[in-house]
């Protein structure tokens, strides 16, 4: 072998180490700091307009963004925009990015702005598409609500509103207790409870919707008072991914019912995920109906904590 | 004890220096010391030095590092254990005898009875002799007898020098584990330098020393540093002792310490028979040089003293070392099988999946290997390897092409010790959980090629000045391209501690790199040490802490060692109780971030714990406490 070339040959095991530490060294300068973090956040408060939405991207740095908002104004974020399931309704989003990352629901959107903070970067992003909200039921779970279960024989055995006492289940238990909520028999308040929750779904995603679980036999009812409808549905549901993960327990179906028909169905098996399902309401548009949401489940399983996300959308 | 083991790195140091004043080291730093006069006393010398350096250096920076669960878990089995030794070394002989009864034994050694007696006893006895009674409890013990009284008096001097030997009482737990990091480094470097010259010892151990997982490992009070010493012990004696008896006793008796560490070392025996009949073979076999005929070939064949040794003194150590197992002996032994055989598939994360159960991608461990150790050193590994390949590969490869590096084809030794614990774990059947940790035993083989492979190019940039380099040529070479390959390594190993288990390498991106290709990012609740001095801050008249993924004894250690001040409490059982809540970022734990947020009605936390920008571990308050104080 040619001088040459041995010479080059040998450089490279010293050359890669340089590389390797150089390459270390442009990484940790990298690193985003406290106070670019809490200066993307004031730009992002400073920026905010009503019905904009302020998000974190990669979903690993979720929690050095939230704080660095906390810090600044924790108006500016909540569980609604944290856990949410889409953001085809949100027009605009304030996004805090690190590391070139962009949220995939934003996916398509056009880039009005972008600045840094060193190396946060703070991106606002417009909706080309955005739908008009009509109703978000999970916003309306509340104590005027009929809330139930309905068994085989059409026995409606409604459930009691009751505030107080939040409960967090801790590891593989299922989803947080809220303070708010409905309860239902066995009157369980791990797990029996309607009421507005995140679930954590099968890729370990936050999910803000309405825990309603049912159970063989028996049909989980939610019944929204008469108010206006969109022109179609849109909604979610999800199984608890502890409930989920092992994909082998029974579907259970998700329902949207406008004035009494059935506009939406949803047929969950695990291994799903959050699913989206959708139904047309277009000749109910603009009409005052009530709003139900059913869940059921396929055969003999306990403890399907499912939950529902429904929005009517224009 | 930091000062004592500077101290005694000095010492071997000087002896060394010594030594090399009177010739010990004549046959140089580059070439292979098997092929001369083998390693000296002063090699041994030198591997200790090194290994008194490491353990220092883990010492020194323990107190950072938080309680893995299966730590305080083997807390409450040494403190157990410390009990039955305490009767056993008793003054009182009626004492004493009871130590022997099996309502005792049992009593004492149930606790953590899946895993055996060494490093566990060495945890209990560290903590009896070096920290609670210190040292009057081993000047009373050495007292006894005439013989011992020497002892008695060396540690009354030492402990004139050292009158507390921790600076908490961890360390005295986590002590026997540092020191299996420690003769780690002394083996490979013996193991390295009989193979590819003092000089590629010394590469391999500090390279090994700067593996980040490994030195993560090798601070805590567990059995992984001890399984990874296990395996290259006696794998070094068994190799050893192919050519000398007192080494093939050795291997013995290596071989039934390393049974009571871990049951990894049952797998040993499959790498010896398995190298065993592949050097047969290849002795055997008609190839040019060779003998000419079978019979005169076979007398090349080294007799396997080894397996003899080992058969003998292995289960016997086994048994008559592990208390719990002299009394209803097999039924034991067959639960102790049983239970490995059946362990829980734990959880772990890759590719932003989390797998909780078999079947695991084939090229996670792989990928694994090249995204936690430094890229030189992987490299410089690989050189090791592809330059010995004929070796290797010697019986599958035309005689004519083959080469032959030695009676004891030890470059096939090497480089299966290499595979076997990374093959191993790469099934997708065989339990994934612990990071990387299971497969750590491979890793000395590699920093040995790593070593060999640093000389070879070093020795080959020298001989482009001249073709018979000056020696001090060749040895700028090694100092320089050592430096380069092992200066990545030092830097990295530095920077992820105490956050061990969430660092990844540059080629990966680093640790946001690790986060950015969803690979887990910590698990087993040790990440609250590194929460401690925010703690002792923010909740200035106490409180209760909701941990999350810290087992209680663990949690407990961090107030023993007085880290973490007696009245900040943990609050294991009802989380929503508690004035500051915190969630460890693996992957599964995520479940626990959303119920916060549900039970407390924020989203936004107070302090994140990061590595190189990536979260490792965040902190929720309770708005309704009064306790914490922003």
């Amino acid at each position: 072998m040619r001088p040459f070339v041995t010479a080059l040959l040998c450089a490279a095991l010293p050359a890669i180490g340089l590389v390797e530490l150089a390459l270390a060294q442009s990484q940790k300068n990298k690193v985003p700091r406290d106070d670019d973090w809490r200066a993307a956040a004031s730009y992002a408060s400073s920026q905010k307009k009503p019905g904009d939405w302020v998000i974190v991207s990669p979903a690993w740095a979720g929690p050095l963004g939230r704080k660095a908002i906390g810090e600044v104004n924790p108006a500016l974020i909540n569980l609604a925009s944290v856990a949410r399931s889409d953001l085809d309704t949100v027009t605009r989003v304030l996004e805090l990015s690190i590391r070139g990352a962009r949220d995939p629901q934003t996916k398509g959107w056009p880039l009005v702005e972008e600045k840094s903070f060193g190396s946060v970067k703070l991106r606002v992003l417009t909706n080309p598409k955005p739908e008009r909200l009509v109703r978000d039921l999970v916003d309306e779970l509340g104590p005027d609500l009929t809330v139930g279960r309905q068994n085989s024989a059409g026995v409606f055995e409604p459930c009691r509103w009751e505030t107080g006492g939040t409960r967090m289940p801790n590891l593989f238990q299922g989803p947080g207790t809220p303070l708010d909520r409905f309860m239902c028999p066995p009157n369980d308040p791990a797990w029996t409870f309607v009421g507005v929750t995140a679930i954590t779904d099968l890729d370990y995603n936050p999910r803000r919707c309405i825990l309603m679980h049912p159970t063989e036999g028996t049909t989980t009812i939610v019944k929204f008072p008469p108010r206006a409808i969109g022109s179609k549905v849109v909604a979610y549901v999800g199984v608890h991914v502890f409930q989920e993960r092992e994909l082998n327990k029974p579907p259970v179906h998700a329902r949207v019912l406008v004035a009494g028909k059935e506009v939406a169905h949803a047929k969950h098996k695990d291994g799903d995920g959050w699913l989206r399902f959708e139904g047309s309401t277009a000749g109910l548009a603009g009409q005052v109906h009530e709003v139900e949401l059913h869940t059921t489940v396929d055969g003999p399983a306990p403890f399907r904590l499912t939950c529902v996300a429904a929005q009517l959308r224009q | 004890m930091i000062k004592l083991l500077i101290l005694a790195a000095v010492t071997f140091g000087l002896f060394a220096t010594v030594g090399a004043i009177r010739g010990a080291f004549r046959d140089g730093f580059v070439e292979p010391l098997q092929h001369r006069s083998g390693v000296r006393v002063s090699d041994h010398l030198i591997g200790l030095a090194i290994a008194c350096v490491y353990t220092a250096l883990l010492l020194a920076s323990a107190r950072e590092l938080g309680f893995m669960r299966d730590e305080g878990m083997y807390f409450d089995a040494a403190k157990s254990y410390a009990g039955w030794f305490e009767k056993l070394l008793s003054a009182d002989k009626a004492v004493r005898a009871t130590a022997f009864d099996k309502n005792i034994v049992d009593a004492h050694w149930a606790a953590n009875g899946e895993h055996p007696s060494l490093m566990k006893s060495g945890f209990a006895l560290s903590w009896i002799y070096f920290w609670k009674t210190w040292p009057q409890g081993l000047i009373e013990l050495f007292s006894r007898t005439w013989v011992l009284k020497p002892l008695a008096w060396t540690v009354a001097g030492v402990a004139k020098l050292a009158p507390k030997l921790f600076a908490e009482e961890s360390a005295a737990f986590r002590f026997p584990g540092m020191v299996a990091g420690g003769l780690i480094l002394y083996v490979t470097y013996l193991f390295a330098a009989d193979v590819g010259g003092r000089a590629a010892g010394i590469v391999a151990a500090v390279l090994q020393a700067a593996i980040p997982r490994a030195f993560f490992d090798a601070h805590l009070a567990g059995f992984d540093a001890a399984a990874t010493l296990a395996w290259v012990a006696v794998a070094y004696t068994y190799w050893r002792g192919l050519r000398s008896m007192g080494w093939a006793i050795g291997a013995g008796i290596v071989w039934g310490l390393a049974l009571l560490m871990k049951h990894n070392s049952w797998f040993l025996p499959i790498v010896f028979v398995v190298h065993y009949l592949w050097l047969a073979y290849d002795v055997l076999r008609a190839r040019p040089g060779a003998y000419p005929t079978l019979k005169l070939r076979a007398r090349t064949l080294p007799i396997p003293w080894p397996f003899l040794f080992m058969g003998i003194f292995g289960p016997a150590i086994f048994v008559y070392g592990w208390p719990r197992l002299w009394f209803d002996t097999w039924a034991r032994i067959d639960w102790y099988f049983t239970f490995h055989a059946r362990h829980d598939f734990y959880n772990i994360e890759f590719f932003h999946k989390t797998y909780f159960q078999p079947p695991f991608p084939i090229v996670m461990v792989p990928f694994l290997v090249a995204a936690t150790v430094p890229l030189a050193t992987l490299v410089a590994g690989a050189i090791g390897m592809g330059t010995r390949w004929r070796a290797i590969l010697a019986p599958l490869l035309p005689g004519s092409v083959a080469r032959l590096d030695d009676d004891r084809r030890t470059a096939f030794f090497l480089f299966f010790n290499f595979c076997l614990p990374i093959a191993i774990i790469t099934h997708p059947k065989v339990p994934h959980f612990g990071g990387t940790k299971h497969w750590h035993p491979a890793y000395p083989f590699l920093c040995v090629f790593a070593g060999i492979g640093v000389v070879l190019v070093a020795r080959k940039l020298a001989a482009l000045t001249r073709p018979d380099p000056r020696r001090w040529t060749v040895a700028a070479a090694v100092a320089g391209i050592f430096g380069c390959v092992a200066a990545p390594a030092v830097v990295e190993t530095k920077r992820s501690h105490p956050h061990g288990l969430t660092h990844y390498t540059p080629i990966v991106g680093g640790p946001s790199g690790g986060a950015d290709l969803g690979l887990t990012r910590g698990f087993w609740g040790y990440e609250t040490g590194a929460l401690v001095d925010w703690l002792n801050k923010h909740l200035p008249h106490g409180g209760r802490v909701y941990p999350n993924d810290t087992f209680h004894s663990s949690w407990e250690q961090l107030r023993l060692d007085g880290r973490l001040r007696m009245d900040i409490e943990g609050e294991f059982w009802n989380p929503t109780n508690a004035d500051l809540l915190v969630v460890e970022h693996e992957q599964h734990m995520d479940e626990v971030e959303h119920q916060i947020w549900i039970a407390f009605g924020t989203v936004t936390p107070v302090y994140v714990v990061t590595l190189e920008g990536a979260p490792a571990l965040t902190v929720y308050a309770n708005p309704k406490s009064t306790k914490y104080v922003p």
